[in-house]
């Protein structure tokens, strides 16, 4: 009977079942067969649901498409062009840099891509850079910014792994800046040969393009000084954050009006969110069971046998969570693998924290990894061009963000350096 | 604990029955839901962002703040959760790892999802059922969530989530019969 459960599950997952179909089949099951009323299911997200953080998710998605629904991604670009446009390899930078910024504000739901790439492609192409190199960073930047606050992902992981969200945000930011600092030194490297068109330094383009985002450049400052300073907690920051858009594009800017398109938008981001919510619903109580029933010590046990050393168990987990990042999309893969993992991790000796860092870092990967990464889907969708062509454009980047994995994962004080100076908790 | 009788479970299934059939046949319904559901949202979401940012301003330059307004604010996520899932149910919107649908041939694409369909139609009945008796748990234990207002009807909106998405898998099913049979819904 189970068997056969089993093999449906399974087959219901390959042909594209949702997962909390599929996660919630097999909680209802294992409920089931341990004789615990089926509720308890039910009781577990409940309990989560009344951690503070949660209110964050809804208010940043929000947020984020409202910011991509806007003139935003226009008004960046037109202050990143002459902040970066002088500089060797400038505009591959001004690329990076600007798609990091607003995917930490959309939590990385594949809106950068749709957004600024749909943007920022066409610039890069006319400026000369070759285009499977402007196709290739268009791609991978899509999920570039993971790490800075306020990213939904890191929400997530904090929520679901009861580490600090604030100290995430600290511990995010060096890895974050490594990352982007080796996708523009390639850039750099890539278009070195290039003639490009000098763009001079002015000044006077920079304020006014400055005047022109004047209510949205303040946000950033606003987030990383109240949580930085301790003034407010990640969800308060969600809650200014989507008031502050809200009135910026509906009554300052007036992008956005307040009958057509903020119902929509409301119906976009929140149809996300629920499709979070429930996957958050039916895999809690699962995962609290299989750790009740001491299933991670097992495994701990058993993963012992093979391999003693931290730095071993940190490899061995590179390659398992990059598999899980090929398979799943960020948000379920930090709901349903961090609290297996985290009660072995401990055993290993691995800050909570830096462990963050490294799941973050490896479902980015994920965005672009063959055969299913998100990204490689929305820019083949987006620019019309074949997955098998992206996969070999993406190959480079894909090959710098494993260099940077590795970095992030043997190097923990680059994450965990700057929490010396914060707060000291 | 809560048990459920047998009667009620018969009801409940034939209602999600009955009501597939019905949403299949007029459309209409459907689609009036959905205009519903996400007028609700649009509400709800204005309301959440009204009252947490009145809290953070309570709260820092105040020094005050509405005893109930966290706690409610935090339910509220649970209503624009579901209701989104609700949606995200019609336009096909859920995570999924869909490994293998995207490369079968198109001929295979019709069976399959039949199958899937059905099987999360289930799924979701049954997470209804196991959510509604969490929430009659919940209206036993009687706690309140502000004035007035008992802790089980904020929560109440999750069996009737899942109900929902229930309904609109197995609406799906008959969808997919009917293209199975070759006359594509216009």
């Amino acid at each position: 009977m189970n068997l056969a459960l089993g093999i449906g599950i399974a087959l219901i997952a390959l042909f594209g079942a949702p997962l909390f179909v599929i996660f919630g089949s097999i909680s209802l099951i294992s409920f089931h067969n341990a004789g615990i009323d089926s509720s308890a299911t039910i009781i577990e997200m409940y309990r989560l649901a009344s951690a503070p953080t949660l209110v964050a998710i809804p208010l940043f998605t929000f947020a984020g498409y409202m910011m991509a629904e806007s003139k935003t991604p226009e008004r960046l670009v037109a202050l990143a062009k002459p902040l970066f446009g002088w500089m060797p390899g400038g505009l591959a930078i001004m690329t990076i840099v600007a798609c990091a910024f607003f995917t930490a504000f959309t939590g990385a739901s594949g809106v950068t891509i749709i957004a600024l790439g749909g943007l920022l492609y066409p610039v890069l192409v006319k400026e000369k850079y070759p285009d499977n190199f402007s196709m290739g960073l268009v791609t991978t930047c899509g999920s570039v910014g993971l790490m800075f606050p306020p990213s939904l992902p890191l929400i997530l992981y904090g929520l679901i792994s009861g580490a600090s969200v604030d100290r995430l945000f600290v511990a995010g930011l060096l890895p974050g800046l490594l990352i982007i600092l080796l996708l523009s030194l390639y850039s750099i490297w890539r278009n070195r040969g290039i003639k490009q068109q000098k763009h001079p330094f002015s000044l006077k383009e920079v304020l006014k393009a400055i005047k022109g985002a004047a209510f949205e450049l303040p946000l950033p400052f606003i987030i990383l000084w109240g949580i930085y300073g301790g003034y407010v907690t990640a969800s308060e920051a969600a809650a200014v954050t989507a008031f502050y858009i809200f009135v910026v594009e509906v009554f300052v800017y007036r992008d956005l009006s307040l009958t057509k398109d903020i119902p929509r938008i409301a119906r976009q981001s929140m149809v996300l969110v629920g499709s979070i919510v429930v996957i958050f619903a039916v895999a809690m109580g699962f995962t609290s069971y299989l750790i009740d029933e001491q299933v991670p010590m097992k495994l701990f046990e058993w993963i012992r046998l093979y391999i003693t050393s931290k730095w071993a168990f940190l490899l061995m987990l590179n390659f398992f969570l990059l598999i899980v990042g090929s398979l799943m999309d960020i948000f379920s893969a930090i709901i349903v693998v961090v609290p297996l993992i985290i009660p072995i991790a401990k055993e290993f000796g691995v800050d909570p924290i830096h462990l963050g860092i490294i799941f973050l870092t490896n479902l980015e990967i994920g965005y672009l990894h063959p055969p299913v990464g998100l990204n490689l889907f929305l820019s083949s969708i987006r620019f019309k061009r074949s997955i098998i062509n992206l996969y070999w454009v993406t190959l480079p980047f894909l090959m710098l963000l494993v260099l940077a994995l590795i970095i992030i994962t043997y190097w923990p004080d680059l994450s965990l350096y700057l929490l010396h100076f914060y707060g000291g908790k | 604990m809560v048990e459920i009788s047998q009667t009620f479970l018969y009801y409940f299934g034939a209602s999600i029955v009955l009501g597939a059939i019905l949403f299949f046949s007029v459309k209409k319904l459907d689609d009036g839901l959905e205009k519903l559901e996400a007028f609700l949202l649009t509400i709800i979401l204005i309301g959440m962002i009204g009252l947490a940012f009145a809290q953070v301003i309570l709260r820092n330059f105040f020094n005050t703040g509405i005893e109930w307004g966290d706690a409610f604010v935090r339910h509220l996520v649970l209503w624009v959760g579901f209701i989104g899932a609700s949606i995200a149910t019609k336009e096909g919107g859920h995570l999924a790892m869909d490994l293998v649908s995207r490369f079968l041939p198109h001929k295979l694409r019709k069976p399959t999802a039949m199958f899937v369909d059905a099987a999360s139609a289930f799924v979701c009945a049954c997470l209804a059922l196991a959510s509604y008796k969490f929430v009659l748990g919940e209206k036993e234990g009687g706690a309140m969530l502000m004035p007035g207002v008992p802790n089980y009807w904020a929560i109440i909106i999750i069996p009737i989530g899942f109900y929902l998405m229930s309904l609109r898998f197995a609406t799906k099913i008959l969808e997919d019969i009917r293209a199975l049979f070759g006359r594509a819904p216009s």
